[in-house]
């Protein structure tokens, strides 16, 4: 990280709420990142916001430093929501989370630069350009459409359980699909 | 098992990626992911692509509703960068209104200090280069309109206009020193009626905020309380998730809705069709089969995949994801207009009422109750003790405390507004252990923590404690060794910013006979720690919202409501 020819000050309330704002997307990724549950991200963006608006008067502020900071007040905040979404979940739901967040690193884990997501979602776009036409309706008609299961099951004529099947296994290709991308691309 | 009773891993799977795997099929997947490293791979990357899939739908539908906004002022929130909605909450009322203005057209009041080639504040904030083409355009308005009275008349009214807001963001800023969420909330909950929460997902709390989320409920009534006044009740089972201010999803379940008209274009989604407002009563019930919709004021705009039908007052349409039933006219009566829902309300309250007598009789009748202020027995500034015995006791005074609506529908709980707010008793004697349980609101939280009670003369009193709620979330207990230091005691995190505006209950226990703390929230246990130097508790002159004695803190009150407060003498249950 460069060393920013700043000297270090405090900031104000109205700065600190401008800094964050500069470096909202790449909170936002972070919490996108550790989120227990994706419906989480907004609030723990919104709790990384207001500890560091709270401390931001009393720091020795460096701008270069500003990305780790905020990195380390998402994850923190992450963190919390962590124990407190486990703490609703019932016993075998939450060994089974537990169990995923903790299982080894085998290129799945839930980890990346933080400023990959954006990059991630255009492969992704290319990734259900390359699907066969009625799978890429399948995905579509579940996340796109809002119509969620019923239209498919309908539009399939199949059982809900095969139907379920199938967009398990379309996202688990689409996910291969955007890492493998990723990786060419890295190396090209 | 057998095989038709089998289930495939493949299913799990995208059950547990929907939410809706049980506890029981939980353990199931969790048995065949530790034996099959593959499985968990197909897992893991099923999460993965869920959640991108997700992301991409959020921003696409923001995307398409940008596209779809009209010009003028701004429509639905998700039309607006996610950044809009997380905010400064010393700029909350600025953002909304400079969001909202014209920017294009829109004068600048004050050309003391308006500078052409510079960005505006929110320009700059939010990186949105507006060119200076449009700068240019502003000078040339200003420009036409420099005739030297008009010119003086502009100066002095924007010296007035530059003195007032000046006056108001000092006097802001000198009062409040607090994180106000309901500046970020898209809604509150108004009432919760008998709900059965589904397996496995966060239940709600009467007046708590909410910015977005999932409401999953087996049964019961939720009321649902917008920024915009608009108010939706739900009934269970149901799956609501709430976008914004103006957007909801149905996945299933009833809903009745009422949009004032001074609001425009809140949409309820739901997987086969949109009903967007268009300033109304209506009513929607979502299935499996499809969705049923009734107009029951004004009108609405019933959205499927092929065809787009203006439903009036009295009538109703259907729509089952292939074919829409032509719309009728037959008056249908909403299901939960505003006499039935407080039907329902008030069977519900009196059952809470009932409920809550019971726990006190029953209090009463195996503990030693010292204190018990339920604001039901206030009178004016006073609230006596009802603790069985002790109504001659002092009673609890009350100070620059205003009241607000308590945990139950249609009670008082006394509202804590400032630095100055405080209620004061006398409790005399030395206490081995105590509880103390309160039922609270908290509706912000306060630089060095919100402060619940606290005794006499803390910290110089050895024994007199203080038990407050930190910014941390986690609930603290101070004990006074009388040298001038006092044990701190903190619980696990147990508050968080979404418990904001919400009603719970705290409960402490202070064992001296075992040397412990425990905390509880909601009858729940949190944790205990240790207490190192038990001391014999003192109350004398305890005081509720604000430390105690002659210089109340302005910056540690309590700020949000009390409802009830009982303190019970622990070492001696009957």
């Amino acid at each position: 990280m460069a060393q920013s020819a700043n000297p270090t000050r405090k900031l104000t309330r109205e700065e600190a709420g401008e800094m964050f704002m500069k470096y909202f997307g790449f909170v936002r990724a972070v919490a996108f990142e550790h989120a227990p549950s994706k419906s989480l991200v907004e609030d723990i963006t919104h709790d990384a916001y207001v500890c560091f608006a709270e401390k931001a008067e009393t720091w020795d502020f460096d701008e270069a430093k500003i990305e780790a900071l905020l990195r380390s007040i998402t994850e923190k905040m992450a963190h919390r929501a962590w124990k407190v979404y486990l703490r609703n979940q019932p016993e075998h739901l939450r060994e089974l989370a537990e169990f995923l967040k903790l299982s080894p690193d085998d290129g799945t884990n839930f980890r990346g630069t933080y400023d990959q997501l954006d990059d991630k979602l255009a492969i992704l776009e290319g990734c259900l350009a390359k699907l066969p036409e009625d799978q890429r309706a399948i995905i579509e008609a579940v996340y796109l459409s809002d119509k969620g299961y019923t239209e498919v099951i309908k539009m399939l004529g199949k059982s809900p359980n095969a139907v379920y099947q199938q967009v398990s296994r379309i996202r688990a290709f689409l996910e291969e699909c955007v890492e493998t991308m990723l990786k060419l691309e890295i190396k090209s | 098992m057998s095989d038709s009773n089998r289930i495939s891993p493949l299913l799990l799977v995208d059950k547990y990626i929907q939410g809706t795997l049980t506890d029981p099929q939980a353990a199931l997947l969790l048995n065949e992911v530790k034996r099959n490293p593959q499985l968990l791979r197909f897992l893991k990357r099923n999460l993965i692509a869920h959640a991108w899939l997700e992301e991409k739908f959020r921003a696409r539908l923001a995307a398409v509703e940008l596209l779809d906004s009209s010009p003028a002022p701004a429509t639905t929130s998700a039309s607006k960068p996610v950044i809009d909605r997380i905010i400064p909450p010393t700029h909350s009322d600025d953002f909304t209104h400079a969001l909202n203005a014209d920017r294009e057209t829109k004068p600048i009041v004050c050309p003391i200090t308006y500078h052409p080639e510079e960005p505006s504040f929110w320009r700059r904030l939010f990186g949105v280069g507006r060119e200076t083409s449009t700068a240019k355009k502003r000078s040339r308005f200003l420009l036409a309109v420099t005739h030297p009275m008009t010119r003086m008349a502009l100066i002095i009214v924007g010296a007035i206009v530059t003195g007032l807001v000046v006056w108001h963001v000092i006097a802001s800023s000198l009062k409040n020193t607090q994180l106000r969420p309901e500046l970020l909330a898209s809604a509150q909950v108004l009432e919760l009626i008998d709900v059965e929460y589904v397996e496995g997902q966060t239940t709600l709390r009467r007046g708590q905020l909410i910015n977005a989320g999932n409401i999953a409920i087996d049964s019961g009534l939720v009321k649902l309380r917008f920024k915009n006044q608009a108010e939706l009740v739900l009934e269970g089972p149901a799956d609501l998730s709430i976008r914004d201010e103006l957007t909801v999803f149905c996945n299933r379940g009833r809903a009745s809705v009422h949009v004032p008209k001074s609001t425009h274009g809140f949409t309820l989604a739901t997987p086969f069709a949109e009903v967007v407002d268009r300033g109304t009563r209506f009513f929607a019930e979502v299935g499996d089969k499809g969705i049923d919709v009734h107009t029951i004021e004004g009108a609405i705009e019933f959205k499927t995949s092929n065809a787009v039908e203006t439903l009036l007052a009295g009538m109703s349409s259907a729509f089952d994801g292939l074919n829409m039933r032509p719309p009728r006219n037959n008056f249908q009566e909403d299901y939960y207009n505003s006499s039935r829902f407080e039907s329902h309300l008030k069977s519900y309250v009196a059952r809470q009422k009932e409920e809550k007598q019971k726990a006190e009789t029953l209090q009463n009748t195996t503990t030693n109750v010292l204190v018990r202020f339920d604001t039901a027995n206030r009178q004016k500034e006073t609230i006596i003790n009802s603790a069985p015995g002790r109504e001659a006791d002092s009673p609890l005074t009350i100070r620059s405390c205003g009241k607000t609506e308590g945990f139950i529908h249609g009670t008082e709980a006394i509202d804590f507004k400032t630095g100055d707010s405080a209620a004061f008793f006398e409790l005399p004697g030395e206490y081995e252990t105590l509880t103390l349980t309160s039922t609270m609101k908290l509706d912000a939280w306060n630089e060095q923590g919100c402060v619940i009670f606290s005794s006499e003369d803390f910290p110089k009193q050895p024994g007199s404690f203080l038990w407050q709620i930190q910014n941390s979330g986690k609930i603290a207990l101070f004990v006074a060794d009388g040298a001038g230091k006092s044990e701190l005691i903190t619980s696990q995190r147990c508050l968080s910013t979404r418990d904001l505006g919400g009603w719970f209950t705290l409960k402490i226990i202070i064992n001296g006979q075992n040397n412990s703390v425990s905390f509880f929230i909601d009858n729940k246990f949190v944790s205990r720690k240790k207490w190192d130097t038990p001391l014999p508790l003192t109350i004398g002159r305890g005081s509720l919202g604000n430390a105690s004695g002659a210089k109340l803190n302005h910056s540690r009150y309590f700020s949000g409501a009390i409802d009830t407060f009982t303190i019970i003498d622990g070492s001696k249950d009957k």
